[in-house]
C-alpha cells in the first residue's frame, strides 16, 4: 500500500514499489493526461511536478514519490488556466498535441523558478521533443505565458 | 467539443441519428461480407461524393454535428472540416461539433495521407452542406408556403421574406424531425462570399489538448481489459521453429500465451503488462535465421554504379530531347552523386491498439491513418464479416504516414480473439523503432552541363530507392512484386520530375526490394530527391557564376508561374542579398509538390569550426497552397515540415546493423529539439480563385536542399549525404 498526494488529492494505491510512476498515474489511477513517450527518460512527454519540480514520471519509482507533493496536467489549474495554458491556447501551440501535457509541465516549472526567460534558457531548459515540430511556438508560448504570469503577479501586488 | 474528451463510447449510429433529433436519407453502408484469400490492403478509394452526405447533421439545438471521417494526428483537418462547414451554414466555428466514429457507422473513406483531405474533401463537403440546407429549405417551404425566392439565407438559418420570420436550420429540423435528402446540385457562393474562408481561427481541440483531455488509443481502457506483449524476431526475416512457453504460464497474473508457430508469432496475455513482458522474457524461441542484412548490403542494391554495370533496366520517368549530343553544347559538366538514409517517423505517441473481440463481434481502438484497413485486417483475423467489427477512430499522437498500418492493433486483435476479453497493446519505444516501416534509403546520380550563356543544356538524372507507396511494411511480398512488374513506385518518383526548361533531359528510376519494411514517411521521396536536385541546381548555377536564385528563375518559363512567385516571395522575405555574419552561409531551393502546391524556402546556417557543428540560424519559407482555410493551421503545418527539415538534414541517421535498425530509442535516433529550431518567417501566397490543395507536405521537400545549399554557401563543401554531418565534408578518409 502507498500513500501518494495528487493534485491535492490523497490515494492509496496497492502496486508494486518500483512500478514508475507514470503508469500508476495512467492505469491504476486512469490520470492519462501523462503521456508514456519513450520509457528512458529521453523525450519528457511523462513530465510530472514533484513539489513543483518538473521530473520525467517514468523514471521515478512510485514508491519515491510517495511523500512529496505530485503535480499532473489535470492539476495544473482548476479552470485552464494557468498562465502556460492561457498562452498556449492564444498561440495554439498543439498540433497532435501528444507531448503538449509534458511540455506544458516542464514550461510551467521553468516560468516558476525563472519568471523571464530568454531564448537561451528556454532552449537548455525545454528538452522534451515535440515531433510534429511546436518548438516555435512553445517558446512563443512560454514568453507570453511570462507577461500572463506577472501580469497577475503585479495585479495581486497592487491589492 | 465535448464529445471528443470524452472516453470513446460506444454511440451507435441509430442512437447518434436519434439522439441527434433528425434522420439522414440516402446513407449506405457498405458491407464487405466473407472471407477470401486475397490479403486486406490499405483503403485508397472510397465514394466521397456519395458517403458524405452521411458525415453532417444539423441538431435540434441548431448546432452542426458532423463525423470525422478523416484521421486527426495534428494537421489540423479537424479545423478544416469544421471551418468549411460552418462557412457553408454561416454558423460560428463555436457552433460545430465533431465526432470520431467508428467504421460502421459512415461509409469507408480512403487513408489520411498525401495531404489531400482538405482538398479532396473540399468540394464535396460544401456539395453535401448546401443540399442538406437546400433539402431544410424545402421542408420549411413545405410548412409554410411559397417558393425558394421567399427565402434568404442568414446567420444558421434563412429569413422568411414575407412574413420576416426567421428559422434556424435547428429550428426546421425539430418542426420535420424526417428529412429527405435533396440529391441536387446545388450552386454554391464563392469562397470570397464567404467570410469565414480564410479567417484565422482557433482550433477547436487546443482547450483539450492543454488539460490532458484529448483522449489516444494509449488513453483507452476497457473494463475486464488485459495486456499483450508479443514476440518480435532477432533479426529481419527470421522464422521460428520451436517456442517453449513452459516457464511463461508459471508468471503470476499470466493469463494466456498465444501461439502459432505457421505465422510466426507468439504472445503473452497478462492482468498487467510488467507480467506480460516478463512473461515473454521466459519463453525460449529457436529461431530459424536467414541472411543478416547490414547496411552494407542495402547501399550494394541501390547503388547505381553497380545497377548500370549489371544491365539492370531502370523506369524511365522522362525523356527529352537528347542528352548526348546536349554534352557538346555544354561548356562546365559535373556529376554528383547523392546519398540519403534509412528514417524513422517516430511518432509521439507509439504504435497501439485496443480489441476486444468476441464470439459475434468486435471493437477495436486504433490511431490509425485508415481505420477501414483495420476493419478489413480484423475481419481477416477474426473471421467476422467486416460489418462485424467496430473499428472506433481516436486522436492520433503523430503519423507522418507511419500509421497506415498500426502493427500493435492487429497484435492486440489476435491476442484478444484468442481470449475474446479485451487486449490492450501498447509498443515500446525500442519496438518501434525497430517493428514499423521505414523511409527507404536511395541513390542519386546527376549529370549535367550549363552553356557558355548560363543555360542548363542537359540533365540526366538516375535514382534507386526502396519501396514507398507500395510499401512492403503491408504489402506481401509477392504482391508488391507483381505490382512492380507493371508500374512504378510513384511514391518514390515523387518529386522527381523538375519544373526547370531543360530541353534535354533523362530521369530513371530504379524500385529495389530489401527485407526491411519501408513505406511513407512525411513527404515521400519528394525531398530526397529534391535534396539532390536542388543542391545540383545550386552547383550548376556557380558554374555558371549566376545567383542561385535568379538561375532558377531563368530556367522557370510562365507556365510556371506560381513556382516563380514564392522564389521571389522568398527572396523578398530574407532579404536575399542581404550580407550575414561570418561563418554563415544561406541557401534557397524550390518546388512544386504533388503538381499541386508551391513552395520555396530560403535557410541560414552556422557552420562552426571551433565546435565542429552545423546550426540553421534562421528559415525563410514562401508558399502557395491555393484557397487557404484557416492561415493559423496552414502555418502550423509548414512550422512542421520546416522543423522536419531540419531533423532529417542534420540529425536523423538511420542504418540496418546485424539484421535490425541501429536505433531503438531517442538516445540513438536523434530527431530535431527546440535548440536546433531557429526563427520562422512564413509568407502565403494566395489565389482565392483557386481551389485549395495541401500544407501538410510541400515544405518538407525543399528544406533539405534549402540547408545543404547554405552549408555549400557557408564552407565551399558541397553535402552530398544525409544526414549532413562535419567529418563528412571536413575529414577525407
Amino acid at each position: 500500500m502507498i500513500q501518494l498526494t495528487i493534485n491535492q488529492k490523497n490515494y492509496t494505491v496497492e502496486v508494486s514499489q518500483e512500478k514508475p510512476l507514470l503508469w500508476v498515474l495512467r492505469d491504476t489511477l486512469q490520470l492519462t493526461g501523462t503521456k508514456f513517450g519513450c520509457g528512458i527518460g529521453q523525450c519528457g512527454a511523462c513530465t510530472v511536478h514533484l513539489n513543483g519540480e518538473a521530473v520525467r514520471s517514468c523514471q521515478v519509482p512510485v514508491v519515491a514519490a510517495a511523500e512529496m507533493r505530485i503535480t499532473t496536467i489535470e492539476g495544473l489549474s482548476s479552470k485552464n488556466d494557468h498562465p502556460i495554458q492561457k498562452a498556449w491556447k492564444e498561440m495554439d501551440v498543439p498540433q497532435c498535441g501528444f507531448c503538449q501535457s509534458g511540455q506544458i509541465m516542464a514550461a510551467a516549472a521553468l516560468i516558476r523558478k525563472n519568471p523571464k526567460p530568454d531564448d537561451d534558457s528556454i532552449n537548455s531548459h525545454m528538452t522534451n521533443l515535440c515531433r510534429c515540430g511546436t518548438y516555435t511556438r512553445i517558446r512563443k508560448g512560454i514568453h507570453r505565458a511570462a507577461e500572463i504570469q506577472s501580469k497577475i503577479r503585479k495585479g495581486r501586488a497592487n491589492h | 467539443m465535448e464529445t471528443l474528451t470524452n472516453p470513446p463510447i460506444n454511440l451507435s449510429r441509430r442512437n447518434f441519428l436519434i439522439k441527434s433529433g433528425w434522420v439522414a436519407a440516402g446513407i449506405t453502408i457498405l458491407m464487405n461480407t466473407g472471407c477470401s484469400l486475397i490479403p486486406a490492403i490499405p483503403t485508397t478509394s472510397d465514394d466521397i461524393e456519395e458517403g458524405i452526405n452521411g458525415w453532417v447533421q444539423i441538431t435540434p439545438e441548431n448546432r452542426i454535428r458532423y463525423f470525422m471521417g478523416k484521421a486527426e494526428m495534428g494537421q489540423g483537418v479537424l479545423n478544416g472540416i469544421s471551418q468549411i462547414l460552418a462557412a457553408e451554414f454561416n454558423m460560428t466555428l463555436s457552433e460545430v461539433d465533431p465526432v470520431f466514429p467508428h467504421t460502421n457507422q459512415i461509409d469507408p473513406v480512403r487513408m489520411t495521407v498525401g495531404s489531400e483531405s482538405i482538398s479532396t474533401l473540399y468540394p464535396h463537403l460544401r456539395k453535401a452542406s448546401a443540399q442538406l440546407k437546400e433539402s431544410l429549405q424545402e421542408a420549411l417551404l413545405k410548412k409554410v408556403g411559397g417558393d425558394s425566392n421567399d427565402l434568404s439565407e442568414k446567420e444558421g438559418g434563412v429569413l422568411h421574406t414575407p412574413t420576416q420570420q426567421f428559422y434556424s436550420y435547428g429550428a426546421i429540423v425539430q418542426q420535420s424531425p424526417k428529412i429527405k435528402i435533396l440529391k441536387s446540385t446545388p450552386s454554391l457562393k464563392p469562397p470570397r462570399q464567404q467570410p469565414l474562408i480564410g479567417k484565422r481561427q482557433f482550433f477547436l481541440d487546443t482547450p483539450a489538448k492543454v488539460q490532458g483531455k484529448a483522449i489516444y488509443t494509449h488513453d483507452v481502457q476497457l473494463p475486464r481489459m488485459l495486456y499483450g506483449k508479443v514476440a518480435k524476431p532477432p533479426v529481419f526475416e527470421a522464422t521460428m521453429q520451436s517456442v517453449d512457453s513452459q516457464l511463461a504460464k508459471n508468471i503470476p497474473g499470466v493469463v494466456k500465451v498465444v501461439l502459432d508457430l505457421d505465422d510466426n508469432f507468439v504472445g503473452v496475455i497478462a492482468q498487467s503488462d510488467l507480467a506480460a513482458a516478463e512473461a515473454l522474457k521466459k519463453i525460449k524461441i529457436q529461431w530459424n535465421i536467414p541472411k543478416v542484412w547490414q547496411q552494407g548490403d542495402v547501399d550494394h542494391e541501390l547503388d547505381i554504379n553497380f545497377l548500370n554495370a549489371e544491365g539492370i533496366n531502370p523506369d524511365i520517368l522522362k525523356e527529352e530531347g537528347d542528352v548526348e549530343d546536349a554534352q557538346e553544347v555544354a561548356q562546365h559538366h559535373l556529376k554528383r552523386d547523392y546519398y540519403t538514409p534509412f528514417g524513422a517517423h517516430a511518432a509521439m505517441e507509439t504504435h497501439a491498439g485496443v480489441a476486444h473481440v468476441t464470439q459475434n463481434k468486435a471493437d477495436i481502438w486504433v490511431g490509425s491513418q485508415d481505420a477501414f484497413f483495420h476493419q478489413k485486417l480484423a475481419a481477416k483475423i477474426t473471421g467476422l464479416s467486416e460489418d462485424k467489427v467496430n473499428v472506433h477512430t481516436t486522436f492520433i499522437g503523430g503519423g507522418f504516414g507511419g500509421k497506415v498500418m498500426v502493427g500493435a492493433a492487429v497484435e492486440a486483435i489476435r491476442l484478444s480473439n484468442a481470449v475474446k476479453q479485451p487486449v490492450r497493446v501498447i509498443w515500446d519505444r525500442e519496438e518501434n523503432f525497430q517493428y514499423g516501416y521505414f523511409r527507404p534509403p536511395s541513390q542519386h546520380q546527376i549529370k549535367a552541363g550549363v552553356t557558355k550563356t548560363g543555360k542548363v543544356a542537359y540533365w540526366q538524372h538516375q535514382f534507386s530507392s526502396g519501396a514507398v507507396i507500395f510499401s512492403t511494411g503491408m504489402l506481401p511480398r509477392s504482391l508488391h512484386k507483381l505490382i512492380l512488374t507493371f508500374t512504378t513506385d510513384f511514391g518514390a518518383s515523387r518529386g522527381a520530375l523538375i519544373p526547370y526548361t531543360f530541353a534535354n533531359q533523362q530521369i530513371e528510376q530504379w524500385d529495389r526490394i530489401f527485407p526491411i519494411p519501408t513505406g511513407a514517411w512525411r513527404g515521400l521521396s519528394s525531398s530526397t530527391n529534391a535534396f539532390a536536385i536542388e543542391s545540383t541546381i545550386d552547383d550548376l548555377a556557380h558554374l555558371a557564376k549566376v545567383d542561385p536564385l535568379q538561375f532558377r528563375l531563368n530556367h522557370l518559363n510562365d507556365t510556371q508561374s506560381r513556382l516563380k512567385a514564392v522564389v521571389k516571395k522568398v527572396g523578398e522575405l530574407a532579404n536575399w542579398k542581404q550580407p550575414l555574419p561570418s561563418g554563415w552561409g544561406r541557401g534557397i531551393a524550390c518546388g512544386i509538390y504533388k503538381e499541386m502546391s508551391y513552395v520555396a524556402v530560403v535557410a541560414d546556417a552556422e557552420v562552426d569550426a571551433q565546435t565542429q557543428s552545423i546550426q540553421v540560424k534562421k528559415l525563410y519559407c514562401a508558399h502557395d497552397c491555393g484557397l487557404i482555410i484557416n492561415p493559423n493551421s496552414v502555418e502550423t503545418m509548414i512550422e512542421g515540415n520546416l522543423v522536419w527539415g531540419i531533423s532529417m538534414t542534420l540529425k536523423e541517421n538511420l542504418s540496418v546493423k546485424n539484421g535490425q535498425m541501429n536505433a531503438s530509442n531517442f538516445n540513438t535516433y536523434s530527431v530535431a529539439r527546440m535548440s536546433d529550431v531557429p526563427p520562422i518567417e512564413i509568407a502565403l501566397i494566395e489565389d482565392k480563385s483557386i481551389p485549395p490543395s495541401g500544407a501538410g507536405e510541400p515544405a518538407i521537400m525543399v528544406t533539405p536542399a534549402a540547408i545543404a545549399n547554405a552549408v555549400f554557401d557557408a564552407t565551399g563543401k558541397r553535402p552530398s549525404r544525409l544526414p549532413i554531418r562535419w567529418e563528412d565534408l571536413f575529414e577525407t578518409v
